[in-house]
């Protein structure tokens, strides 16, 4: 029985890897981001400044030989910056995936494997929360529990896993009518064996799309409460609250050295995760087909 | 000394009083220089970069933005000119009594009220008396208490405060229990509310009457003809102003966003704005590409760090010192205001009267190496080698520094700071606030170890409330406003010194003593007074803003026609 | 049917508590008091303490809730600490100019996105597609607020254009169609915004759905058959992709709201979104709370119109999804 559900999944890993391979786009986008990250893990070694060191003499300069993307409005260098920037923005985009992926799998599991009560109450939580409007939440929750990156991440961690949370039971309510699901039990496996055994690695392709594009969302979502005042809190950078400290027209027309670097990280990062999530859609979803 | 002082009171009066009637003979000429054909625009647009909750009854307002606005609409006894002096408004001239315990107004008699009634010395006492009122629900009867029977009022055992006392139709005369200097500018500069409208609505219902703040009667040079919640205010020049009728026809106050002022300059769509935050890049593209103007004047406000005394390694003079020596605070004037502005080191506006003498102050310059000195003399130093001082018990110079998120400017000298204390050893963590919310730790709960906050002074350079020990608080939740809990015999007693008089010679010495005591005791960080600044199209006239008052001449106020 | 229906009013009334009760003990922990900013140095801490006991703040947390709750009922959503006016009217005010700005652009988004979705899911893999796909793509990758921030800076900064901010000329006493052009002028740039914006996100939704029927075996039979591709789309395409694309609508109406709150600062738009964004710099809890609930009332009847909308449309199916619990 549990070989013959594992051939054809095997099969399937095969091919959507080859899919995802063939996906040119996708490819690439999984390259630059794997470069991305590199470059933001080795950011100690790459960077001549330190992140948070002001030098007063040395406002506002526009690049040079000393400081290749010049320095911002307190003097610090920006190039260290995007460094340091990319590794907490990334850091955030993927803690808040995986507070979601973990929140939302589990529940969305127990939810649609059990139903009844358990269900109920998970889906009404669930609902609660999306009924939510972010910003308007999230400056409440970080008015109370004051700003900070882990706060944040878990903000928006908490706000939405919801999402994964029913893209997760729909499919576990699918798969469990399935018959070897009831064989499993006929078997005496217990429920948590099925849910591991059966059920996770079945939900696993949704479950990854959704989460690589949960984690461009963190990133965007970060940027935006940088700007409310509410993101990550200084002397940390993050491309969030470089670009949020650009927000002066004069800054915006003299000074573009602070703003289109954090501006073009942010938007490749995001169109990266994203065309890499679509890649991942495109070679999981056995419905569609080139 | 006191003779002297009535001297320039009087003086003042009299001279103010023949300006005053300048003032209105100017007002008739420029109306028929504007009638022959000069180009002026009949609206002048007023940007403000904060929301207007539209609070208009100078008695319950409490946001600035809202006593801004109340200062247009209900004029206050006397005004403050853009040298400081007090000029003579809604009375036409006063007196004070010989032993400085009796004020006399007169009011000018021609001022109505928007609704025709004529304004009278009832509506005067009126307005102090619904501020003695036990139910008042406004902040400001501390002041005011010092009027004779203004307690008694308060208690709820009088009708009516004797020391209020009205003469005839346009006379009124205030008595005291004693001098109490601050009571003086804030009797003089508080806004006259119309007795025909308010006396009807219980004291204690003030502030609930939204109907009556958003079609308010004052009789100020302009009237509000529509509030529009969070866009604008829209006022017309009150024809029958008692200064006689303002100069250009419509005044209106837009709320606008501090990232988009360049834009608004460029689209027209607005006029005269607060520009204190912009950078001289910005201010360079107003004043060269788009014909605007940019007065800088000082500020009412000094920023500061606070220390918190209360806890014991902060007790240590060597510490707050050394504190001080490792910011070089002209360089952050120099580089983050960009030069307008001037650091301070005693609680006093460097523009008042009472600023600080320098020569008893003691100054703190930029001096790492000293700093790191003091440090090791008591104690401490890194021992561990982990870039942190600490002293042989283990104490380690690590703290929090709570900071409120109200600007650009505020965040970046925090860095600075920051990086200045981690050069002599000691380690900062920094912590943004809602500015409401910071004052509240600071105020209520006294839990930071160091934090930043505005100190912004009223006309009368008073600073009883900050640096008196009474004025001191240690239980969490009961208010302090000597933040930082500093206590000094020899302070407390030059405040109420000065607080004692009304001979500002005497009061400036008593001050200028206090201000060399706190400078020398270090007990909180002053960093600097940014200047204010304010941007207007190139050929307006009459518009002088000035440190405590902006709209105090609005109805002079032209601006050209582009 | 109504059966159905009443259950899911039921659950809707169950969500709006759960909200309710998560919003009000948020925003009651919240740090500071009202009263910082209204006294000065020399306020007796008596008063501080006799206002907060006349607001209630004093009571035991249960029992402020219930009270609170059975005034919501009542439609009194209490004063603004701030403005002292009655929080449901500040809120009908500003409300009005938020359904002015994203009603709009809720209405512009789902024309754009259903076009482009519909024709980019029929015409997979052409130039079309992979061009629309990748400005889609590109418009969801900058934070919105730097976008608008941009925007002003071309076209109202440098170019002059459009008026940066605002919802009509301060000064102006424009009537009639004078004002309804002037207003229509300060939409521009927010209305662009977040129309922009959100038919990105739309479009990708709608592209997904309507490829899933477009590959169905039935629509390749229709197309072989050599149906129009209009009367394609439109009969079977669209008419099947209904209940997802109705469900998707009223998924973005939240996203929409809570978008607009970064759009309203920007563009200093008088809605509801940057009420609650000055009501929390300024601790106005009444405000904060009464936006909060009033948005979560929107939403969770945003989502049970779309349910009945769902039901109506295709009665059997979705009522048997929704028992099978496919919300």
């Amino acid at each position: 029985m549990k070989k013959d559900q594992n051939k054809p999944l095997e099969k399937s890993e095969h091919i959507a890897l080859y899919k995802f391979i063939h996906n040119k786009t996708a490819v690439i986008s999984a390259v630059i981001l794997f470069l991305l990250a590199a470059v933001s893990v080795l950011a100690p070694v790459l960077a001549s400044y330190g992140f948070d060191t002001t030098d007063l003499m040395n406002v506002r300069k526009a690049p040079g030989s000393l400081h290749i993307l010049g320095t911002d409005s307190v003097g610090r260098d920006v190039f260290t910056r995007i460094l340091y920037g990319g590794r907490v923005s990334i850091l955030v985009g993927i803690s808040a995936m995986l507070i979601q992926l973990f929140l939302g799998t589990l529940l969305g599991i127990a939810a649609g494997y059990y139903s009844g009560i358990l269900d109920m109450i998970f889906s009404r939580i669930a609902d609660a929360i999306m009924c939510f409007p972010f910003f308007v939440i999230a400056m409440s929750v970080v008015a109370v529990i004051g700003p900070g990156t882990f706060k944040l991440v878990f903000v928006i961690g908490f706000l939405m896993w919801p999402k994964l949370f029913r893209i997760v039971r729909t499919e576990v309510m699918e798969l469990k009518e399935n018959d070897y699901i009831a064989a499993a039990k006929a078997m005496g496996m217990s429920s948590g064996e099925i849910m591991i055994k059966h059920l996770l690695p079945n939900v696993m392709s949704p479950v990854l799309v959704s989460s690589t594009l949960s984690v461009a969302q963190g990133i965007i979502l970060e940027a935006s409460l940088s700007f409310l005042g509410l993101g990550v809190q200084p002397p940390l950078a993050s491309w969030g609250n470089m670009l949020s400290d650009a927000q002066s027209m004069s800054v915006l027309a003299n000074n573009w050295w602070m703003w289109v670097p954090p501006g073009i990280m942010v938007a490749l990062t995001v169109l990266a995760i994203n065309f890499v999530g679509e890649g991942l859609r495109d070679a999981l979803d056995p419905k569609v087909r080139g | 000394m006191k003779r002297k002082l009535i001297g320039i009171l009087l003086c003042a009066a009299m001279v103010c009083g023949l300006a005053g009637c300048g003032k209105s003979g100017e007002t008739k000429e420029g109306e028929t220089a504007g009638e022959s054909g000069a180009a002026k625009k009949d609206t002048i647009v007023c940007g403000i970069a904060d929301n207007v909750p539209g609070i208009f009854n100078p008695l319950v307002a409490t946001k600035t933005t809202d006593q801004d606005i109340n200062k247009i609409i209900y004029p206050s006894l006397l005004e403050i000119t853009d040298t400081g002096d007090f000029q003579p408004y809604l009375a036409e001239s006063y007196e004070v009594s010989e032993d400085n315990l009796k004020m006399t107004f007169h009011l000018q008699k021609e001022a109505k009220w928007h609704d025709g009634e004529p304004v009278t010395a009832e509506d005067v006492a009126f307005t102090f008396e619904s501020i003695f009122d036990g139910s008042f629900t406004g902040t400001s009867y501390e002041k005011v208490s010092s009027i004779t029977g203004a307690k008694d009022k308060h208690e709820g055992n009088a009708e009516k405060a004797e020391g209020i006392k009205i003469i005839d139709e346009h006379t009124i005369e205030f008595t005291f229990d004693q001098v109490y200097a601050p009571a003086f500018a804030d009797i003089v500069t508080r806004g006259i509310i119309p007795e025909h409208i308010w006396g009807s609505i219980p004291v204690a219902e003030f502030e609930n009457q939204a109907e009556l703040f958003k079609k308010p009667v004052g009789c100020g040079p302009y009237k509000v003809d529509e509030y529009v919640e969070g866009q604008h205010i829209n006022m017309t020049a009150n024809e029958d102003f008692f200064l006689g009728r303002p100069k250009t026809e419509k005044f209106v106050i837009k709320i606008v966003s501090p990232d988009s002022i360049l834009a608004e300059y460029q689209n027209g769509t607005i006029d005269i704005v607060s520009v204190r935050d912009l950078t001289s890049d910005d201010l360079t593209t107003l004043t060269d590409t788009l014909g605007v103007e940019v007065v800088n004047f000082p500020n009412n406000v000094y920023r500061y760090i606070g220390i918190n005394m209360r806890k014991e390694v902060f007790q240590d003079k060597n510490l707050r010192e050394a504190l001080i020596y490792a910011i070089n605070r002209e360089q952050i004037v120099e580089s983050i205001l960009e030069g307008k502005g001037v650091t301070v080191e005693a609680p006093f506006l460097p523009a008042g009267w009472a600023k600080a003498d320098e020569s008893k102050l003691t100054v703190r310059s930029y001096d790492p190496e000293k700093a790191k000195a003091l440090l090791k003399e008591s104690g401490y130093e890194d021992r561990d080698g982990d870039g942190i001082a600490e002293n042989a018990d283990g104490v380690k110079l690590s703290f929090t520094y709570k900071i409120p998120s109200d600007s650009q400017i505020t965040e970046q000298v925090a860095l600075v700071v920051q990086q200045s204390f981690k050069e002599i050893g000691v380690n900062v963590e920094l912590k943004t606030f809602e500015y409401q919310a910071l004052a509240t730790e600071a105020i209520f709960n006294h839990d930071f170890d160091f934090y930043t906050l505005n100190c912004q002074f009223g006309l009368d350079p008073d600073i009883k409330s900050w640096w008196h020990s009474s004025s001191a608080q240690d239980e969490p939740g009961v208010p302090s406003w000597n933040f930082d809990s500093f206590k000094n015999e020899e302070v407390d007693k030059l405040i109420d010194q000065a607080n004692a008089t009304l001979d500002q010679d005497e009061r400036k010495t008593a001050y200028n003593d206090a201000a060399a005591v706190i400078s020398e005791e270090a007990p909180m960080i002053f960093l600097y007074v940014q200047d204010n600044a304010y941007a207007y199209p190139e050929g307006t006239e009459g518009f002088s803003p000035y440190t405590f008052n902006v709209f105090y001449n609005v109805y002079n106020w032209t601006v050209p026609q582009k | 049917m109504w059966k159905y229906l009443l259950k899911r009013i039921g659950i809707s009334v169950v969500i709006l508590v759960i909200v309710s009760i998560v919003i009000f003990v948020l925003i009651r922990m919240q740090p500071g008091n009202p009263f910082v900013g209204m006294v000065s140095a020399d306020t007796d801490p008596d008063y501080i303490e006799k206002r907060m006991e006349e607001l209630g703040y004093n009571a035991p947390l249960p029992e402020q809730y219930v009270k609170w709750l059975g005034r919501t009922l009542k439609l009194d959503l209490g004063y603004s600490l701030q403005y002292k006016l009655p929080v449901a009217e500040l809120i009908l005010g500003r409300m009005k100019n938020t359904l002015l700005l994203s009603g709009t652009a809720f209405v512009l988004s789902s024309f754009i996105a259903a076009a482009a979705g519909v024709y980019t899911a029929y015409k997979r893999k052409s130039i079309f597609d992979h061009v629309i796909t990748l400005i889609s793509f590109v418009m969801v990758s900058v934070p919105t607020f730097f976008s608008a921030l941009l925007l002003i800076k071309i076209l109202s900064f440098d170019l002059g254009l459009l008026p940066p901010s605002g919802i009509v000329t301060s000064g102006s006493s424009y009537v009639g169609l004078e004002r309804i052009k002037d207003t229509l002028v300060h939409m521009v740039l927010p209305v662009g915004i977040l129309t922009i914006v959100q038919s990105a996100s739309m479009m990708r939704y709608i592209r997904a759905s309507m490829s899933d029927i477009f590959t169905q075996d039935y629509m390749r039979m229709a197309k072989a058959k050599g149906m129009k591709a209009g009367r394609l789309i439109w009969v079977h395409g669209f008419r099947n992709a209904w209940t997802a694309v109705i469900t998707l609508f009223a998924m973005q109406f939240p996203s929409l709201l809570s978008g607009a709150v970064l759009t309203e600062t920007v563009f200093v738009w008088p809605g509801i979104g940057r009420l609650n964004y000055d009501a929390i710099l300024s601790q106005d809890y009444p405000v904060i709370m009464g936006v909060t609930i009033f948005m979560a009332v929107i939403i969770v009847g945003m989502n049970l119109l779309a349910d009945v909308l769902c039901a109506v449309a295709n009665p059997r199916i979705s009522v048997f999804r929704k028992e099978a619990g496919t919300v």
